[in-house]
Formats: structure tokens, C-alpha cells, sequence
């Protein structure tokens, strides 16, 4: 059985190992640092072309139902955020969309700004109020921390009882086990529950936990906490890698490599001839309206190093290729496709 | 150090124990103590709220710009003006009185010049005596000579943690001559061999690492939880994490992996000394965790762990304690 070296921990990462270890290869997934996945509002922007179906099955999960089609729903501000793919409490349908919204929230916490989501949604003509919910947490405290027990749930449950809004929003601070809550809150209180649409919280996390079981289900060997500090060029093959674990390195060898390394977030990875450098602080740097561009170049799939050497068993995927243009904003998608393209080129090899 | 990149994306909020746990509002969190304050004088002036964290490093391993936070927070706390909390003063008269951070209970001094020394340290030879006796017997029993030696005091860490640098590079000096007598040094608490490693620059050995590739049994019924120890996972090593579960399992325990096994049980950092409440708090998090899994006990390798997790009314071992040489 052949190992493989997946570089990268995000959607792309995590996406490939779980694709190859399904093939048979033996996956080791070296990974640091919260993905960018997990930051992003965990929903799926566009509609995938080539593997539609692989990423159905990837993201399919028992406490969290996914909803897809022409969807909308409300921003953590109160603005429009559409998407073909969510979780079914994030968006409605046209047909769906509820006519008034109570939006709950504690004061001064940025999870959902009442005043201001209220504002604009009675603007995009749906009536809505602000709800204060009792208590203070301070900004920098999640708000999870909050409803961390059925006691507080069950007490949310009563306040929202005030309410005669058709639908209720939420911040959006499930974690993925927690999921069912939702549903249960929306039997308790007789109306609907959605939630807030944010980047930066529970929703992200709760995709790059999903991504990150489902490719450990599938027998990828996962070494968290870990980054690779150097690869081992032979010719035109990648044979081998240094990683760093806290106060220890090692040094393991691969018959194929898939970078994922991702690239608007600092700290990712550059190949430079023989190796790979590591950290560099490179700032990606946006404009408005530009596309965000990664590092690495590549030719059918294969990554090219900066001397011009095609490496036949390193693919890269997803952010970290330059070949890779998106719009800021959206992303997860794409990265996912990039993934399947990438392990289809490991494959041809 | 590298604070200016931080992109503000809240991951180690998220990550931090002590801010998701209902008694750490007071805590200003890792963003304000390990990445604003180096920068921005305004946000280090929090006082001894800077001492409402475990150093547990989950910020700095969720942290995506690779930010150096627990050094950041090291520094602030050693630039703390004013009172010290009751518990660090403790702490520091019993350094001062006699070279640990807590009086010294164990009495099975073995100073006979091998060439092996065990190090305990201040828990393992002040509150957790069965624990260091199990692993010397351990080490007996892999025919390891050992001595532990009553010479050795405090590595010093605990006092880094809460900013006192004088007195523990004043241990590092006075420990400096005992370690020279010795070719190779073991030891039980994650905190220590990190200490011994970074700051002493010994290249000593959690007892993990000498049980690996040795045949070992465990006699435990039922299903066994982790707690996997901080310093060990996300300091020393995180393969050498990955080993207490493979030896367990090849021992003979029936171990139940699960997702928070590695959050911090709140007992490090100072924190069981300083706020012994949050401490308390962030343990009784962990055993709810554990209940819930319908665990018989809970398996971990740091006396820290033990400590603070046994107070909290289930069965808390060792891997010293679980496991033996197989007959």
C-alpha cells in the first residue's frame, strides 16, 4: 500500500486524505493552526461541478442536516447571504422566508448585533425585532461558554416564549455534536430557530471538525499540532519530509505528497528548490474587488518547483496554487474541487 | 517577537478553556495578554488577572499566524508589579524555605551514585508520593538503577509560570551541580522535562519515552479515559501523546479516545495555587465530559493532572500506576 504525505488540515486537506484513504492509499495528514475552513461561515457558496457527490457523502453528518439549492440568509449584521449549501437552520428558501424575526441576542456581544441585524432586515422587508436576552459576556468571550448546559438552554427557551415573531434568530454558537439543540429549541419555543450567518465562529469550526472526523473515519492517521519544515527532493520526486512536533522533529518517508497548505492566511508554505521554507510571514495583500492568489504553480495537477522542475508525485490542492483565483468570500467550494482534481492527478500518476 | 500577525480571527479565544468556562470572564483572554499586550502598553496593564490562565498553549496551537503567545504571556507575567496572589506567595516562601513549591512528604530517598536519576518533582515528591513510588518500582522492574535524590529541588518551572525568573534561575544554578552527576535523567511531569530540555538544556526523558517498545501489562476492568497532559501534547511532543495511548492499548487497557481529551484540566499555570476556584471548575468541566462517556476512570501522565482532576471524585491514575512489566 502506498503512503501518502497530505500537507494541511483545511477543507482541502482533509478532503483529499479522505478521498485517498477511501482508494486504499495510507494517509498521514500533517496539520497546525486553525484551518482557514474554520473560519469561514460554513456553508458553501457555489455549486460544485465535477464531484458533487464526493462532497455530499464527505459532509453528510447525522447531527447536522445540510440544506442545498438557491438559498438565503441573514449575516451576523443582518445583511443577505446567499449560498447553495448550509446547515438547515442558516437559510430559507424564497417560499421559506419567515415574515417577522425576533433577533436575540446579548447586548454588546459581536456573535449578533441586534440593533443593527434588526435594522437592515426590516430594510430587506422582513419585519424584525431586537431581543435582548438576558446577561453580559465580555467581546472577547465566546458566547458558547454562555449556553454551555441544558439549564441555560432550557432558560433560553422561556425568554423566547415573549416573543410573537414567526422566527426567531440566534447567534450561531452550536458546536457540532450540539446541533440537535436546535431542533429541540424549536419544538420547545413552537416557532422557527434559524441562526445568524458568521465567519470567525461556531459555524466554521463546526465544518473544519465535521471535515476532520470524516477523513480520520476513513483511516487517515491525523498528526495535529504539527508542521513540516522541510521536504526531501529527489529528482523530480518528493520522497520525504521533516516535521516539527513541539520539541521534536522527525523525519518520515512518502511515495506521494499533497500540499493543501492554503494561502491567504500567513504562515503557509513555499517551495524553494530542494526544500521548503517555512515560516515566511508573507502577507497575502487584497484589494477590493481583487482575487485572492496562492503560492504554488502547477502544471496538470503536478506542482512545480521554483527551479522549474515538475514533481510527479506532489499535487497541490486548493489555496496554496496560484492557479487557484477566487472571489474573497468565497472559497470552500472550490478549494473541495481543487482537492478532487488534485488526488484524480495523484492517481494518473 | 512576531504579534503583527495576527489577523484577528479569534481562534484562540475559542480555544481557551479558561474563557469558556463560566468563572474565566475575568480573565482578558490570550488575544489581550499574549498578542496586545507586547504592543500596546495599555492592554498589559491588567494586573493579576494576566494570572487567570493555565498555560495550557491550546491558543497558541489553534493560533493559524503561528504567534508565539505563551512566550508573550511568560513575559508579561514576569513584568507584574503589585501583591502577589496568597497562593504564589506560598509557593515562593516554601522555594525560599526549603527549594519546593510544596513541603516534601516522600521519604524513599535512593542516593546509592547510580547513574540514572529520577526526578519526581514537587508534586510527585510533596502531594503524590504513591505515584513517584510506582514509578521508581517501574523503573526497578525495566532494570533501571536509579537514585532520587533529595539534592534536586525544584526545576523551576512553576515559578516561570508565575513570573518569578530570579528564583527559578537561582534553583537552575543550585540544580546545575546534581544533574552533572548523572548520565541520564527521567522523569513523571511533562512540566519538568520541558523545563529540564528548554532551560537547563538536559536532555531528560518523560517516562513515556522510556516505556516505549517495552512489554508491558495493564490489569484495569472497564473503559479507561485520557487526559492528555498539556505540556506533554502541545510542549514536550505530541507523538510522544499519541504514545500513552499506543501503550495503553497494547497493555491490555480498553482506552476510549475522545475529542476534549486534551483541554486542560486546569490544574497548571499556577492556577491551582492562584485561583484554585477556576481550577476546580475547569476539572468539574472535564468530569462532566467523562461521566457522560460512562468512563470506569481516567488514564494521564502528569502530577498536575492527577492533582487537580482527583479531587473531583473519580478514579484518576497515573501511567506509572497503570501499567507493570509483563511477567
Amino acid at each position: 500500500m502506498s503512503h501518502v504525505l497530505v500537507i494541511g488540515n483545511g477543507a482541502a486537506g482533509t478532503f483529499s486524505s479522505w478521498l485517498l484513504a477511501r482508494k486504499g492509499w495510507k494517509v498521514t495528514m500533517v496539520g497546525r493552526g486553525t484551518p482557514g475552513a474554520a473560519l469561514s461561515t460554513g456553508c458553501l457558496r457555489s455549486v460544485p461541478s465535477a464531484c458533487r457527490g464526493e462532497i455530499s457523502e464527505f459532509l453528510d453528518n447525522e447531527h447536522m442536516p445540510w440544506a442545498t439549492g438557491e438559498r438565503e440568509g441573514a449575516s451576523r449584521i443582518g445583511t443577505s447571504f446567499r449560498c447553495w449549501m448550509s446547515p438547515s437552520h442558516t437559510t430559507w428558501t424564497d417560499d421559506e422566508k419567515p415574515k417577522s424575526i425576533a433577533v436575540a441576542g446579548l447586548e454588546g456581544h459581536p456573535s449578533l448585533q441586534i440593533r443593527v441585524a434588526s435594522a437592515l432586515l426590516n430594510e430587506r422587508g422582513v419585519r424584525a425585532e431586537p431581543f435582548m436576552l438576558p446577561g453580559s459576556v465580555p467581546s472577547d468571550v465566546p458566547l458558547t461558554s454562555w449556553f454551555r448546559n441544558d439549564e441555560a438552554w432550557e432558560e433560553l427557551a422561556e425568554d423566547l416564549q415573549r416573543s410573537s415573531a414567526e422566527a426567531i434568530l440566534l447567534p450561531a454558537i452550536v458546536h457540532l455534536h450540539e446541533y440537535p439543540r436546535l431542533d429541540r429549541l424549536e419544538r420547545r419555543c413552537g416557532r422557527r430557530v434559524l441562526e445568524a450567518v458568521s465567519p470567525l465562529g461556531a459555524p466554521g469550526q463546526r465544518l473544519a471538525d465535521l471535515m476532520l472526523s470524516k477523513a480520520r473515519s476513513a483511516g487517515t492517521v491525523v498528526w495535529d499540532g504539527r508542521k513540516v519544515s522541510a521536504l526531501e527532493v529527489q529528482a523530480d520526486e518528493v520522497r520525504g519530509a521533516t516535521i516539527i512536533g513541539g520539541s521534536e522533529a522527525r523525519h518520515v518517508a512518502t511515495d506521494a505528497v499533497v500540499i493543501a497548505t492554503g494561502g491567504p492566511l500567513v504562515d503557509g508554505l513555499v517551495l524553494d528548490g530542494r526544500k521548503i521554507m517555512d515560516p515566511f510571514g508573507r502577507f497575502q495583500t487584497v484589494r477590493r474587488g481583487d482575487a485572492l492568489r496562492g503560492g504554488y504553480h502547477c502544471t496538470n495537477g503536478k506542482l512545480i518547483s521554483t527551479d522549474g522542475r515538475v514533481m510527479t508525485n506532489t499535487v497541490g490542492a486548493g489555496d496554496c496554487l496560484s492557479a487557484e483565483r477566487r472571489e474573497y468570500g468565497s472559497g470552500l467550494t472550490e478549494a473541495l474541487e481543487s482537492a478532487y482534481r488534485a488526488v484524480r492527478a495523484l492517481e494518473d500518476a | 517577537m512576531n504579534e503583527g500577525r495576527c489577523v484577528k480571527c479569534g481562534s484562540c479565544l475559542r480555544a481557551c478553556p479558561v474563557l469558556n468556562d463560566p468563572s474565566g470572564a475575568q480573565f482578558p483572554g490570550p488575544r489581550t495578554t499574549g498578542v496586545d499586550a507586547p504592543r500596546f502598553l495599555e492592554k498589559g496593564s491588567v494586573g493579576q488577572n494576566a494570572l487567570r490562565c493555565t498555560m495550557c498553549h491550546a491558543c497558541e496551537w489553534a493560533c493559524p499566524s503561528s504567534i508565539s503567545i505563551t512566550r508573550s504571556m511568560l513575559e508579561l507575567r514576569s513584568e507584574l508589579t503589585g501583591e502577589r496572589l496568597p497562593g504564589h506567595r506560598r509557593m515562593l516562601e516554601n522555594i525560599a524555605a526549603f527549594g519546593r513549591t510544596v513541603s516534601t512528604e516522600f521519604s524513599g530517598w535512593r542516593e546509592s551514585g547510580e547513574r540514572t536519576l529520577y526526578f519526581p518533582g514537587c508534586i510527585g515528591l510533596g502531594r503524590l508520593t504513591g505515584l513517584t513510588e510506582s514509578v521508581s518500582s517501574l523503573l526497578t522492574s525495566l532494570g533501571i538503577a536509579h537514585d532520587i535524590s533529595r539534592d534536586a529541588l525544584c526545576c523551576g518551572s512553576p515559578l516561570l509560570k508565575i513570573g518569578a525568573r530570579g528564583e527559578a534561575e537561582d534553583l537552575r544554578r543550585r540544580n546545575a551541580e546534581v544533574f552533572s552527576r548523572y548520565d541520564r535523567v527521567i522523569t513523571s511531569c511533562p512540566g519538568c522535562t520541558y523545563q529540564l530540555r528548554e532551560v537547563y538544556g538536559i536532555e531528560a526523558e518523560h517516562i513515556i519515552e522510556v516505556l516505549r517498545g517495552s512489554d508491558l501489562r495493564a490489569n484495569l476492568e472497564g473503559r479507561w479515559a485520557l487526559q492528555m497532559p498539556c505540556h506533554l501534547k502541545r510542549g514536550l511532543s505530541p507523538w510522544t501523546a499519541d504514545d500513552l495511548a499506543a501503550i495503553l492499548g497494547k497493555a491490555g487497557v480498553d482506552v476510549v479516545r475522545m475529542p476534549g481529551e486534551d483541554t486542560c484540566c486546569g490544574g497548571g499555570g499556577g492556577m491551582l495555587s492562584g485561583f484554585p476556584g477556576t481550577a476546580s471548575s475547569l476539572a468539574r468541566n472535564k468530569m462532566e465530559m467523562y461521566r457522560k462517556a460512562e468512563v470506569d476512570g481516567v488514564i494521564t501522565a502528569c502530577p498536575f493532572c492527577s492533582l487537580n482532576l482527583g479531587r473531583e471524585g473519580i478514579r484518576v491514575l497515573d501511567i506509572g500506576e497503570a501499567i507493570a512489566l509483563k511477567d
